[in-house]
């Protein structure tokens, strides 16, 4: 399997704030990403870094198998539609899309004019003068007409309804099933993509705490609920990452596979074993209650 | 060089600010002095000026307008850097070429009939074809970039960059005044500029406009967006 990233031992520091610190991850090619954390947690940096618009100030990296700074040949392979994209002032709808046919090598014409349709935007309005969602609809064309081999989505739907959202993941599987790329999507709609994607990458305060295949995952964690004490008493010996007591009852998560035996025993004490989402267990485990990868380890 | 010509193509899709607005500016400061001028007089105007003022501040913008949405692209800084040169080169002559023209239709009419000098004016319009080219573009590239130099320096340094800049020349310009005054050198100065052509005057201010090339661009390659 190739990589479409190589990451080493990345850091970035403003001063003596450091935003991204001693990160290492790669991306294999034609796969969906999710890299997830809160504001600030350090993801939108390293996408900067991967599309060599930030510097970093130290650690390695590799996209396709080469530094990206200044290569057109990496460069040309990736895009990268951030929340923040600007566009010049005089630009119409339509002058955005013509333009990014000289930028992707691999833009489909046809595609983005029916997605123009899907999303029913005006080419001829200024983008200066859209709305937030409009705004946010074409960084989405413009992302996945592009059929660049690394696309990187970063909080790509501010200001878009439910429904504009839906199509959004619709067109984009139905496009990956026909064109494998690798695509990485950053956001805070964890539930609404956690279908979509293959891998989670989770950042918080700078420093990846979270590396694992979302199908792994899933089973991860699971909580129960039921009476105070027979909860507390089945939790003993497990990692317990969120505890919610309510009068006499309680309820709490946790980390790691239940065997057969564990079922079998909560059952006996009438507990409640319900899945855990993965929006819930990324809440969890950024809330700095607990050293995410140390639990994730055990 | 297909990214170059990309860049290229990207910057005159904003035809408003790089082929319609130098030319309204310019036009509109051309009818106010035709207008002046059928009071009767002769009259020798600097209005050619506000072309050249217009190309600092495309230089001043366009790197704020197009340098984040190109580098979010997928652009090489490289590339940006070779595609705007390019541009503002092209504008550069053919603009050069049209303000010749007005020069020499000027010439003809006598002045649009009524005595007005706003293309050809005495020492720029001196010298063969080549030499009023050679003038009229370097004033062109030469705003173009000092204004291009000035946007990199914010975009690299940030606004307290722009201070430092700003405050230094200001202090280099007293220091310089003051000591030309109390040298009387002023007579010196006038003399030495009398002297040069305008043609010689425009290949020194080439010099001059390759330094901001070179100093721009040494910023664009470690700006970030």
């Amino acid at each position: 399997m190739s990589l479409a990233v190589e990451i080493n031992g990345l850091s970035k520091s403003y001063g003596k704030v450091k935003a991204v610190d001693n990160v290492s991850f790669s991306l294999e090619e034609g796969k969906i990403y999710g890299l997830l954390g809160r504001n600030g947690a350090g993801k939108t940096t390293v996408m900067h870094m991967i599309t060599a618009q930030l510097f970093a100030t130290s650690g390695q990296l590799k996209v396709f198998g080469e530094e990206p700074y200044e290569n057109d040949k990496v460069l040309s392979q990736i895009c990268f539609i951030k929340e923040s994209q600007k566009y010049p002032d005089n630009f119409r709808v339509a002058d955005v899309l013509d333009v990014s046919r000289l930028f992707f090598p691999n833009w489909d014409r046809e595609f983005a004019d029916s997605l123009v349709q899907d999303f029913k935007l005006p080419l001829k309005r200024r983008v200066k003068k859209l709305s937030r969602g409009m705004l946010s609809s074409v960084g989405i064309i413009v992302g996945l007409a592009s059929r660049a081999p690394l696309t990187i989505f970063d909080e790509p739907y501010l200001g878009l309804d439910a429904v504009a959202r839906s199509l959004f993941y619709d067109r984009l599987l139905a496009d990956y099933a026909e064109y494998p790329r690798t695509i990485v999507l950053s956001t805070h709609l964890i539930d609404e993509v956690s279908q979509l994607l293959e891998h989670v990458l989770v950042i918080d305060n700078g420093k990846l705490i979270l590396n694992e295949e979302s199908d792994a995952l899933r089973g991860r964690a699971c909580s129960v609920a039921g009476f105070a004490s027979q909860v507390e008493n089945f939790l003993e010996g497990k990692t317990v990452i969120h505890r919610e007591p309510f009068a006499g009852l309680a309820s709490a998560t946790i980390l790691g596979h239940l065997s057969a035996q564990d079922r079998k025993r909560a059952s006996d004490l009438g507990l409640e074993i319900t899945p855990v989402s993965l929006q819930q267990m990324i809440i969890y485990l950024t809330n700095g209650k607990i050293d995410g990868e140390a639990a994730i380890a055990r | 060089m297909n990214r170059v010509a990309g860049i290229i193509r990207t910057h005159l899709t904003d035809r408003w600010s790089w082929l319609f607005l130098p030319w309204i500016v310019l036009l509109s400061s051309f009818v106010c002095n035709l207008i002046i001028a059928t009071a009767g007089d002769e009259i020798y105007t600097g209005g050619l000026a506000s072309i050249f003022i217009y190309m600092m501040v495309i230089g001043i913008v366009s790197v704020g307008q197009t340098f984040p949405f190109l580098i979010g692209f997928g652009a090489r800084r490289k590339d940006y850097f070779l595609g705007t040169t390019a541009t503002i080169g092209i504008i550069g002559i053919a603009s050069s070429f049209i303000l010749l023209l007005m020069g020499y239709i000027e010439t003809r009419s006598e002045g649009w009939g009524l005595k007005l000098h706003f293309f050809d004016l005495p020492y720029i319009s001196d010298g063969n074809v080549l030499a009023r080219v050679w003038v009229l573009f370097n004033f062109m590239l030469h705003f173009f970039f000092l204004g291009f130099v000035i946007s990199c320096i914010h975009r690299k340094f940030g606004r307290n960059g722009l201070y430092i800049l700003f405050i230094l020349s200001g202090i280099i310009i007293t220091v310089s005044l003051y000591l030309i005054n109390s040298y009387g050198s002023w007579d010196a100065i006038f003399d030495w500029f009398a002297d040069i052509s305008a043609a010689q005057l425009a290949s020194g201010m080439f010099v001059v406009t390759l330094v901001y090339v070179i100093l721009s661009y040494l910023m664009l390659r470690r700006a970030t967006v």
